[in-house]
C-alpha cells in the first residue's frame, strides 16, 4: 500500500545522535560543570511553571549518568524507544534546572528527541541495510529533514533584521575578540568582514535546507554545513552544537551513502564482537520497533507547534531583543550581544532599615549576569530577595533594582525604572509592562 | 536557489532606512601588545618602583624613629606615611600577577582598623588573613595619628613599616625578574591573558576600592546611613581627599593616556549616540574630580558635615563604572570575571 524506503538513514540518524548526545555528556562532566553549575549556586532561575525542577543535590550526578547510559543504548539502538523516551525526560529535566544555562541547542535536543520517541528506528548497523530488508514509511525521514530544515530557516529569517544586516552586529562586537587567529585575525577587524560574515550568516541559513533538499546541490550543502560549523566552531565558544548540525545533516542524504556508512560500523563491530569473544553478530535484522498506528498524531502536533511557536512574539509589543519576551525557543542565535549591570535596593516599610544586595552572595557570576539583561530573571530574583529579606526579620520588604543595559553596541541606557518596587510586580506581568522603553528601532524580523 | 535571496533582503534594505547609523571605519587591528608594553613600562614598572623607594624611606624613618623617638623624628616618619600612602594610590590598581599573589591590596589597605588589638600591642603573625586588619596604612595611620603617645608604639610601628617595604620589594623582584615579559607575552584574548586580566583588576578596583571604599560606604550608600568612621585615613584628618584624588588621577591616567585602553576603544571606532566612548569616559573622571575638588580635606569630616556632595560624588563615580564595566566591556569583547561554559 504504501511506499516503504531504507531504513538506513533512520538507523545512521540513531547512531550519530546517540554518539553526539554521549559525547555532550562526558564532555559536560569532565568540564566539571555539573557540580560548577548545579550543585555549587545556591539558588536557581526557574522556568515558568516548573519551578518545582531543581538540581537533585549529590544525585544530580546520577541524573547525568542515567542519561549518558541511555544515550550509549541510543547509539547501539538497545531498547531504542525506552531508552529514547528516558533520554528525552532526563535531558530535559536537566535543562529544566536552571534557565541560566539555556541555550537554544539544548532546547533542539530536547524537541528532537520528543520526536524521535514516535519515530521506530531498527536496532543494531544491520537492519538498515537493503539485503536485511530493513524499510520504513519515508514519511518519518522526511518528518526528521522538517525538523531540522526549520531550525535553519527559522535562524536565517531572524537575521533578517536591521542590526544584524545593516550594523553587521553583535559580529562587528564579537569578530575583533578574535585578533590572535593566524592570518583570519587581521581580516577580522575590517569592517567589510563584518557585513560579508553578516549577510554570508544570513543568506546561509536561509539557503541551507533548500541545498540540503535538492540532489544535485546535496554534497555542496553539506560542504558548507560542515565548513560552516567548523568555522563557528573556532570563531566562538559553542560547545557540541556544530558537530550536532553536522551530524543531523546527514539525513538529508539518499539511503546509498547511509547504507555505506553502516557497513562501515557493521564491520567495526563484528571486529570488535571477534576480538572480545562476543559470539556472532544477528544475521537476521528486521528487529524493527513496532509502530504506533497513532504515532503521527504527537509527530504532526510536535511539527506544528514547531513551525509555530517561535512566531509568538508577533503578538507582543515592544522591542523583543529589549524585553525578550518570545525570544527563547525561537532559533534566534548570536543575534544579541547584551550587557547589563543590575544593582538590588531592599527596603523596608515597617522600619528603617534598608541594604545595597551583593548579587555574589547569592549567585555565581555566569548567574549574575544572565540576570542584569534579562527581565524575567530580574523579577524572579526580587521576589527571591523579598522572600529572603522577610526571613532576615524586614516586616514589608520593597525591592528597587538600579539596572543598566547595553544592547549590540549601543549606549547602555536604563532598563527598570529605579522607583518601582518589583515585589508589586506579578511574576505573570510582561515585561514590556514595567521595563523602560527601549530608546531606538530595530526593523525586521 | 541563490537567484530568490536578493529579493528579502532588498525589501528589508529598504524597510530599514529610517537607521541612521553611521560606523566610522576602524583603522586596521589595534596592537594588543603596544598596549600591554606601555602598561608594564610607563605604569607598573615606575609605579613599584616608586612605592618600593616610599616605603624604604617610611622604613628607615620608622627606625629612626625607633631610634631617637623625638618630634622631629615623629615628624618626619609622619610625612614619609603620607608619601608612601599617596604612593601606594598609584600603584594599587595594578593587583595583576605578583600583587595579587602577594595580596598586597589586602595587607596594605584594608580599614577600618582593629584599634583595640592596635592598643594591645598584639604581636601575632601579620601573614595570618585573621590579621589583616592590624597592619598597613590604616594601621599605621592609627598609631601616629590616632594615639595619645605614638613613641609608646615605636616597635609595632617598625614592624608594620617593615613588612610593607619587604612585601612590595619582593613583589617589584617578581616584575623585573621575568613577569614583565610573561605580562607581555599573554597578549592572547583568553580570560588568562593579560589584557583581560588587567582590565578586570582594575574595574574590580575602580569598584571596590575606589567608588565604594573610598566614597560609598563612608558615605552610607550601601547602610543607608553615613558612617564616617569607615573613611580611609581617618586619624590623620587632612590626608583621605588627597588619596582618593590620586588614586582617580592614576585610574582616568591609565584609561587616557597614551597607548591605553582609550585609544583601544578609538581605533575599534567606538563611539555612542555622536560621542567616543574614550571621550565620554574621559569626561566621567574629570566630572567626578571637579565634584571632588571643594571637598572638606578628610572626607570624614566631610560626611558628617554635607554628606549630600559626598553622595554626588559617589554618584559620578557610579556613572563610570557603568560605561566601563557595560559599554567599554562590551565594545572590547571582555568577559565580566570569566564564565567558562559555552554559549549558542
Amino acid at each position: 500500500m504504501r511506499t516503504e524506503t531504507s531504513a538506513a538513514p533512520l538507523v545512521v540518524f540513531r547512531t550519530g545522535f546517540g554518539l553526539m548526545m554521549l559525547l555532550s555528556i562526558v564532555r559536560f562532566w569532565a568540564n566539571g560543570w555539573i557540580d560548577k553549575l548545579y550543585l555549587q549556586p545556591g539558588f536557581f532561575f526557574s522556568y515558568r511553571y516548573f519551578e518545582w525542577v531543581k538540581p537533585l543535590g549529590e544525585w544530580t550526578y546520577v541524573l547525568f549518568g542515567a542519561v549518558g547510559v541511555a544515550a550509549i543504548c541510543i547509539t547501539v539502538g538497545y531498547h531504542y524507544r525506552l531508552s529514547m523516551v528516558a533520554f528525552f525526560l532526563g535531558f530535559t529535566y536537566i535543562e529544566l534546572m536552571d534557565k541560566t544555562t539555556y541555550l537554544n541547542h539544548y532546547y533542539f535536543v530536547s524537541l528532537l528527541s520528543f520526536l524521535l520517541i514516535w519515530i521506530p528506528i531498527p536496532a543494531g548497523f544491520r537492519a538498515g541495510l537493503r539485503r536485511n530488508g530493513g524499510t520504513t514509511n519515508p514519511l518519518y525521514g522526511g518528518a526528521i529533514m522538517l525538523f531540522v530544515a526549520v531550525v535553519y530557516f527559522y535562524a536565517g529569517l531572524a537575521k533578517l533584521n536591521s542590526d544584524w544586516l545593516l550594523r553587521a552586529q553583535p559580529l562587528a562586537i564579537w569578530l575583533p575578540a578574535n585578533y590572535s587567529i593566524p592570518i583570519l585575525g587581521d581580516w577580522l577587524q575590517q569592517r567589510w568582514v563584518h557585513v560579508a560574515f553578516a549577510w554570508g550568516g544570513a543568506a546561509y541559513d536561509l539557503a541551507i535546507p533548500f541545498l540540503l533538499l535538492w540532489r544535485r546541490t546535496r554534497v555542496l550543502g553539506f560542504l558548507l554545513v560542515v565548513l560552516f560549523h567548523v568555522l563557528t566552531r573556532v570563531l566562538f565558544p559553542i560547545g557540541m552544537f556544530p558537530y550536532i548540525m553536522i551530524v543531523s545533516a546527514t539525513i538529508f542524504f539518499g539511503p546509498a551513502v547511509h547504507e555505506r556508512i553502516l557497513s562501515l560500523l557493521a564491520r567495526i563491530e563484528e571486529t570488535i564482537r571477534r576480538r572480545f569473544g562476543g559470539g556472532a553478530p544477528p544475521t537476521t535484522g528486521r528487529s524493527q520497533a513496532p509502530a504506533f498506528r497513532l504515532a503521527w498524531v504527537p509527530i504532526v502536533a510536535l511539527l506544528l507547534f514547531h513551525l509555530l511557536f517561535p512566531f509568538r512574539y508577533l503578538n507582543r509589543p515592544g522591542e523583543l531583543f529589549w524585553t525578550e519576551n518570545g525570544y527563547r525557543f525561537s532559533w534566534r542565535v548570536m543575534l544579541m550581544e547584551k550587557a547589563g549591570i543590575a544593582t538590588f535596593r531592599v527596603e523596608d516599610t515597617g522600619s528603617d532599615r534598608r541594604v545595597q544586595v551583593d548579587n555574589r552572595a547569592f549567585l555565581t557570576t555566569f548567574q549574575e549576569k544572565q540576570l542584569a539583561t534579562q527581565p524575567d530573571f530580574l523579577l524572579e530574583y526580587a521576589h527571591f530577595l523579598a522572600d529572603h529579606f522577610r526571613k532576615q526579620g524586614f516586616t514589608r520588604p520593597r525591592v528597587y533594582v538600579d539596572s543598566y543595559v547595553a544592547l549590540n553596541g549601543r549606549l547602555s541606557q536604563r532598563y527598570v525604572d529605579p522607583a518601582t518596587d518589583l515585589t508589586t510586580i506579578s511574576i505573570d506581568s510582561p515585561p514590556e509592562t514595567w521595563l523602560l522603553p527601549f530608546q531606538d528601532t530595530i526593523y525586521g524580523f | 536557489m541563490f537567484r530568490f535571496f536578493p529579493l528579502p533582503f532588498f525589501l528589508l534594505l529598504v524597510m530599514s532606512c529610517g537607521s541612521e547609523e553611521t560606523l566610522s571605519d576602524p583603522q586596521s587591528s589595534f596592537d594588543r601588545q603596544a598596549m600591554l608594553v606601555h602598561w608594564a613600562d610607563n605604569y607598573i614598572l615606575p609605579a613599584y618602583a616608586d612605592f618600593t623607594a616610599e616605603a624604604a624611606l617610611m622604613d628607615q624613618s620608622a627606625n629612626a624613629y625607633g631610634a631617637d623617638r623625638s618630634a622631629d623624628k615623629l615628624t618626619k616618619l609622619r610625612l614619609d606615611f603620607a608619601s608612601a600612602y599617596l604612593a601606594w594610590q598609584r600603584l594599587s590598581p595594578f593587583m595583576t600577577g605578583p600583587g595579587e599573589a602577594l595580596r598586597l591590596s589586602e595587607q596594605f589597605n584594608i580599614y577600618p582598623t582593629d584599634t583595640a588589638r592596635l592598643a594591645a600591642q598584639d604581636r601575632s603573625d601579620l601573614a595570618l588573613p585573621s590579621n589583616l586588619d592590624v597592619q598597613g596604612f590604616p594601621a599605621l595611620d592609627y598609631l601616629l595619628h590616632g594615639t595619645r603617645d605614638p613613641a609608646a608604639y615605636a616597635e609595632s610601628i617598625q614592624r608594620l613599616t617593615s613588612r610593607i617595604r619587604s612585601l612590595s620589594t619582593q613583589a617589584q623582584a617578581q616584575w623585573t625578574d621575568g613577569y614583565r615579559d610573561t605580562y607581555v607575552a599573554a597578549s592572547g584574548n583568553s580570560a588568562t591573558a593579560s589584557v583581560d586580566r588587567t582590565v578586570n583588576d582594575f574595574i574590580f578596583y575602580y569598584e571596590k576600592y575606589l567608588r565604594a571604599g573610598k566614597v560609598g560606604i563612608p558615605a552610607g550608600v550601601f547602610a543607608g546611613q553615613p558612617l564616617p568612621q569607615l573613611a580611609e585615613a581617618p586619624y590623620h584628618g587632612a590626608l583621605s581627599k588627597r588619596l582618593f584624588l590620586e588614586a582617580l588621577a592614576t585610574s582616568s591616567r591609565f584609561f587616557s593616556d597614551g597607548n591605553s585602553l582609550g585609544a583601544y576603544l578609538d581605533a575599534l571606532g567606538v563611539s555612542r549616540d555622536g560621542t567616543l566612548l574614550s571621550t565620554r569616559i574621559s569626561d566621567g573622571f574629570a566630572a567626578a574630580r571637579e565634584r571632588a575638588l571643594p571637598l572638606n580635606d578628610d572626607l570624614a569630616t566631610q560626611v558628617s558635615m554635607d554628606n549630600t556632595a559626598m553622595l554626588q560624588l559617589y554618584d559620578a563615580l557610579q556613572a563610570n563604572v557603568i560605561l566601563l564595566k557595560v559599554d567599554m566591556l562590551q565594545a572590547l569583547g571582555i568577559n565580566v570575571d570569566f564564565v567558562d561554559a559555552d554559549g549558542d
